[in-house]
């Protein structure tokens, strides 16, 4: 069932026009930050331009891309009128809900990895690859790399609940701007929610900043928020897509 | 024994509040082509989403043969659905990855090759024709040898040869290979020479089932219509063999070349007072137009048909 998500969704052009996006929205950030830099209005290293770039796609634009894709995965099947292959193949519906959520999680990795990839080679070629310092430690460029990637990874990973309320409500709504929306305004309303108090999932954002705001990322407590919000990250999921289960599963498929 | 492959007992489905089927009890044995007729919103794809398992019935129960349940079913319902960004081959490479199974690629082109699309397969599917995506959507029917195939109306937007091969191609797999088929159409012409057994659905009842002819009996069935069934039944030359009997018509096989003809002489020589003889053609239309016309005035529905003899083409 992988094999098949992958070659209807993955080996295609929206996949690639997706991420061509990610790399022109990289272009203009890269010339629009160096030109500053260039003509005196700011001061970044590389590091920052990292962080700056990755903040930027990985909160804010990934998350809006995320949740229409994971209403198109959807809704594009009601659309070609292919779940009627489902009960020809034997698929479960369940696996079908499932396959949706798996080529979700690894589109929304190969974006994010794409677009960090072409972001560190941009840093490295445009920002000079100086020492930086977290707080009172100095970071060599391997470490600041690796933590990057990291915060990058994490902020995906949150983004894949709220796909799933995507896909959940395309289940409803058979709506793709709807469903798209309701997922990444929900997702919005998480990142601002950060400022206004703690709440259980303030701890999802903390480790994103803490990996790359702290010195030191090998404590006790950093490790703790780490599996914490692991377990939120899943659990959310896990319910989201049990709902979206028993919803498909009562579904009439009309023809 | 015949096997009934897929039994309908009491099947309705209720959307919303509007009934689509009502009450629909049928069987189809293994190895018959039984054709489901019916105008636009009769509640024919309805029902065979149902079977298929696409849509849960309000009420009533269907129930599939254990062979059934474990090598499961092949078709389509409405149009061939397609990924129209994939091409015709890869489309039904899907089949093998929906299954987790691994692409058979002899298989596939022939398959192709059987329903005549081996030189459009690496075209996109979105760019074929409708003809075309019927022939795709055949292929991908026939890749795995299940024993029951639902086709809903496979004929449609195909040429006139394109026609007469697929028929071909069903008739050749059901002799050959013991497929049973489910398939709708709207074209009684195409049904006669196709089907052995004829489902007409109107305003989501199944009013009749009738038993036709086998597409090498065209020519060789007729129904004949008296006021005294039983003389009639009781005087029918040797090489008349009764197939169907009704409360005012039997059908008959006709063997050893004997034509109409001789079968009206041999009748009234009898003294039986035959009111008609015709094809089992004029008799499906006749029953068509009769089932949309109790439909109309809302009579009550025609009674089954009487299923005789076990006819397996």
């Amino acid at each position: 069932m992988f094999r098949a998500e992958i070659r209807k969704y993955v080996l295609n052009r929206m996949f690639f026009y997706i991420l061509a996006i990610g790399l022109l929205i990289l272009a203009v950030y890269t010339v629009l930050l160096a030109g500053a830099v260039h003509v005196g209005l700011t001061q970044a290293s590389y590091f920052d331009f990292i962080i700056g770039a990755l903040n930027m796609y990985s909160t804010v634009i990934l998350p809006f891309i995320g949740c229409i894709v994971a209403a198109y995965l959807v809704l594009s099947e009601y659309q070609w009128r292919t779940l009627i292959w489902t009960a020809f193949d034997r698929v479960p519906r369940y696996r079908w809900i499932i396959a949706k959520v798996e080529i979700l999680v690894l589109s929304l990795l190969v974006w994010l990895f794409v677009y960090f990839v072409a972001t560190v080679i941009l840093a490295l070629l445009v920002f000079h690859p100086e020492e930086v310092f977290v707080e009172y430690r100095a970071l060599s460029v391997g470490e600041a790399i690796l933590r990057t990637a990291f915060g990058g990874m994490w902020i995906a990973l949150i983004i894949v609940p709220f796909g799933c309320i995507s896909i959940l409500m395309s289940l409803v709504t058979r709506n793709m701007v709807v469903s798209g929306l309701v997922g990444a305004f929900s997702y919005y309303l998480l990142l601002m929610s950060q400022n206004m108090g703690n709440h259980p999932l303030t701890i999802l954002f903390q480790v994103a900043r803490g990996v790359v705001r702290s010195a030191d990322v090998l404590t006790g407590a950093f490790l703790t928020a780490v599996v914490q919000g692991a377990l939120i990250i899943v659990g959310l999921t896990g319910v989201i897509v049990y709902l979206a289960v028993v919803l498909f599963q009562r579904q009439d498929l009309a023809v | 024994m015949e096997t009934a492959l897929v039994e309908l007992k009491g099947v309705s489905k209720i959307w919303r509040s509007v009934a689509a089927v009502q009450d629909v009890n049928l069987r189809i044995y293994r190895g018959e082509i039984f054709a489901l007729l019916g105008p636009n919103g009769a509640g024919k794809s309805t029902l065979l989403g149902m079977i298929a398992g696409l849509i849960r019935p309000t009420a009533g129960e269907i129930i599939l043969h254990p062979d059934v349940q474990r090598r499961g079913m092949a078709g389509f319902i409405g149009d061939p659905p397609i990924y129209p960004h994939l091409s015709g081959r890869e489309n039904l490479f899907m089949a093998y990855y929906h299954r987790g199974l691994p692409v058979d690629v002899g298989r596939v082109e022939e398959v192709l090759h059987q329903v005549g699309l081996d030189h459009a397969a690496d075209r996109q599917a979105g760019a074929y024709s409708t003809g075309m995506r019927q022939r795709l959507g055949i292929a991908r029917a026939l890749l795995f040898p299940v024993p029951f195939v639902i086709l809903d109306e496979p004929t449609n937007g195909l040429d006139p040869e394109g026609i007469v091969h697929i028929r071909e191609l069903i008739l050749h797999l059901t002799r050959e290979h013991g497929y049973t088929w489910l398939i709708t159409s709207h074209i009684l012409s195409e049904v006669q020479r196709l089907a052995s057994r004829v489902g007409i659905m109107v305003g989501g009842r199944l009013r009749v089932v009738m038993h036709l002819g086998d597409a090498e009996e065209v020519g060789r069935v007729y129904t004949v219509l008296s006021p005294d069934v039983d003389a009639l039944l009781g005087h029918l030359p040797s090489w008349a063999q009764p197939v169907e009997v009704t409360e005012e018509s039997i059908t008959v096989r006709l063997q050893n070349a004997h034509t109409s003809a001789d079968l009206n002489t041999a009748l009234v020589r009898r003294g039986i007072r035959v009111q008609a003889l015709m094809p089992a053609f004029s008799r499906l239309e006749l029953a068509y137009l009769r089932a949309l016309d109790l439909s109309a005035e809302e009579k009550t529905p025609l009674k089954e048909e009487t299923h005789v003899p076990s006819r397996n083409p």
